[in-house]
């Protein structure tokens, strides 16, 4: 498969999450394998509610997130941009415990998504956070 | 722009509250199924038997609320069973390791049946 980016943007509005989630699927269609598919696309609805529900909602803030999605051959590369104060995801992570039967888990959409995909967090000179989420396909 | 949406319809057979849920769980609609299941444990239900039949999404907004209403439910001497989850949602309760929690039926005969 030839290289294929997607770019677009959205305010930081829970509203949004269907739309980012059916443009994510659409980007993905030949993705034969339906829970494979839906895997990457719960991946970045969980990435990209942390970043609304965490970085603007409650701090009061609104803003504007910026979604690229790109394709090279089996890679699946989706770099969410926010504007939000700096929060590193992957710090938060190691300070999560595995512990998987508490009734009250923080923590996990993280990891949710750092289970299915993997991650790098950069904190912009622009004062932007970029968080990328890539996998391997088969 | 679509919006998420989720329909809650309620339906009793024997002694079970059966809740029937349309659409998709995301951080969006999550406050509107813990409304949902906040009400049928405050009006006495105790045997809850969830239709995941035409759900079809759930994110960790969901699986965090089901997992509140699940202790709450517990504490109350309640259980509660899932009915035909999609494979995609029944592989999303698996990732989340909610699937280990709650009893998950192919149907909801099958569902009513175990609570019974």
């Amino acid at each position: 498969m030839t290289t294929a980016t997607v770019t677009y943007s959205i305010k930081s509005d829970r509203t949004f999450l269907k739309e980012v989630r059916d443009k994510v699927r659409s980007f993905l269609s030949d993705i034969s394998d339906e829970v494979e598919r839906n895997r990457i696309v719960l991946a970045i609805d969980e990435a990209l509610s942390n970043i609304i529900i965490h970085g603007y909602e409650k701090n009061n803030l609104f803003g504007d997130i910026t979604i690229a999605m790109q394709r090279e051959k089996n890679m699946v590369v989706i770099t969410l941009t926010d504007t939000a104060p700096p929060f590193n995801p992957l710090e938060y992570y190691r300070t999560l415990t595995n512990n998987t039967d508490t009734y009250k888990e923080s923590g996990r959409g993280i990891k949710t998504y750092l289970t299915i995909m993997s991650a790098t967090y950069r904190r912009n000179n622009d004062g932007t956070n970029q968080l990328t989420l890539f996998k391997e396909i088969n | 722009m679509s919006n998420a949406t989720l329909q809650i319809t309620e339906s009793s057979k024997d002694s079970i509250h059966i809740i029937s849920l349309v659409g998709e769980i995301d951080a969006k609609t999550a406050p509107h199924l813990k409304q949902a299941l906040d009400s049928a444990l405050a009006s006495g239900k105790r045997k809850i038997a969830l239709d995941f039949t035409s759900l079809t999404y759930i994110s960790s907004a969901g699986i965090g609320v089901l997992n509140a209403f699940l202790h709450a439910l517990k504490n109350s001497n309640g259980t509660m069973v899932i009915a035909n989850p999609s494979k995609t949602v029944r592989d999303t309760l698996d990732v989340m390791y909610f699937s280990k929690k709650v009893s998950v039926y192919p149907d909801l005969s099958s569902a009513i049946n175990g609570l019974k």
